[in-house]
């Protein structure tokens, strides 16, 4: 996913900088990186990163997102949703794994996806039953 | 057959012993043919009509950049394999297409590698390979009919790309042959003390729309164009078939 302060990568198919207002419905298989304005509807099947300057009029759909600056709208997050100390949401939050930093301010509903296999235990975890013996045997 | 095309500046004193050694070069391969030179007393594309029709399969563009844009556009169909030949300054697409300046083109000419490659298209009418630039100053852009993208600041320019040569290349990987046009928009944050920053826009469509209140100027390799509202910018459903080098660089 998208780390904080990566310059442009050649990964992304869609950068919105700033000055630059999008308005309408923004449909894309790449990842997104705003920095601008959005207004209307921002969809991915992969990666969003949302600038700290960036203002969001929008519900949106990705796979993962690192939010940093304004959102107005829903968002529907299928794996991980994670939100920097300037991130401000007023909308519904939809998503599967959730991280909030100290200063994020969150103004919806949030719901996260009960899927039990999503994040499978490693196999050293998982420990064996121990027979329990008594310590101390009476000797009558 | 081949047919060769020469720009008007290659008549300069300084280019005459190139193509001498070219002509000698194509005449060893055994793909010498018929030269014809772009003059302006000269209505080329009824000359390049009628001598197709004769039966070339071949177009050899000797010159520069701007000379290629102009003979794709003087075809009568897309339908001949270009060859091209560069020499002298402005010659940016054909480190692209992976082909030697001057004598050593003609070794690329003489493999005949051909590609497939897309054309961009302003307004159902005029074909370019490369990119085209304009002042994003008042203007409002239609990507695939789906969104509209409006910039605040003034001073930004806009580049539309099918084939990029330009600025951008190590920030933002334009250099494509597939089916879409990359649009970066570029704005420079001026601040008095404080050092210019550029800030990148970068989309990729199918099909691009722009819009304005005045009538836009365009620049098309080192050629300025004022081109009436709106513009529609897509990509050709032909694709021109292109003799390129093995160290070409798009995908």
């Amino acid at each position: 996913m998208f780390k904080e302060n990566q310059p442009l990568i050649n990964e992304t198919d869609t950068i919105i900088g700033p000055s630059v207002k999008v308005e309408g419905d923004f449909i894309t298989e790449g990842n997104i990186i705003v920095e601008g304005m959005i207004c209307g509807t921002i969809k991915t099947s992969k990666n969003l990163k949302v600038g700290p300057d960036s203002k969001i009029f929008a519900n949106i759909g990705a796979e993962n997102a690192l939010v940093a600056g304004e959102i107005q709208g829903n968002i529907n997050i299928k794996n991980k949703l994670e939100l920097t100390s300037t991130a401000r949401i007023y909308g519904d939050i939809k998503t599967g794994i959730l991280s909030v930093a100290g200063g994020a301010l969150i103004n919806g509903k949030c719901t996260m996806n009960d899927n039990k296999d999503r994040t499978p235990k490693p196999e050293s975890t998982k420990q064996k039953k121990m027979e329990l013996k008594p310590l101390i045997t009476d000797k009558q | 057959m081949y047919y060769y095309i020469y720009d008007n500046y290659l008549n300069e004193a300084k280019y005459r012993n190139t193509l001498s050694k070219i002509e000698s070069r194509l005449a060893d391969f055994g793909i010498n043919g018929k030269i014809t030179r772009i003059s302006p007393l000269k209505n080329l594309k009824l000359t390049l009509r009628d001598d197709l029709n004769q039966g070339v399969k071949t177009v050899v563009v000797v010159g520069n950049d701007k000379t290629l844009n102009q003979i794709i556009n003087l075809l009568p169909n897309l339908s001949p394999t270009l060859g091209f030949i560069p020499i002298g300054p402005n010659n940016n697409l054909c480190n692209i297409f992976g082909i030697p300046e001057g004598e050593e083109a003609c070794n690329i000419l003489s493999q005949r590698i051909i590609e497939k490659v897309n054309l961009g298209v302003i307004n159902d009418h005029y074909y370019f390979i490369s990119y085209l630039e304009m002042s994003g100053d008042n203007i409002y852009i239609n990507c695939d009919d789906d969104y509209y993208i409006s910039i605040d600041k003034k001073d930004s320019v806009i580049t539309i790309s099918n084939l990029y040569y330009g600025d951008y290349t190590n920030k933002i990987p334009l250099i494509n042959n597939k089916s879409w046009l990359n649009l970066v928009i570029k704005n420079v944050n001026k601040k008095i003390f404080s050092p210019q920053k550029e800030f990148f826009s970068y989309f990729k469509a199918k099909k691009i729309k722009i819009d304005s209140d005045r009538s836009i100027p365009i620049l098309l390799i080192d050629e300025k164009r004022i081109i009436k509202n709106p513009i529609k910018i897509n990509l050709s459903a032909e694709k021109i078939n292109l003799i390129v080098g093995k160290n070409r660089k798009y995908n």
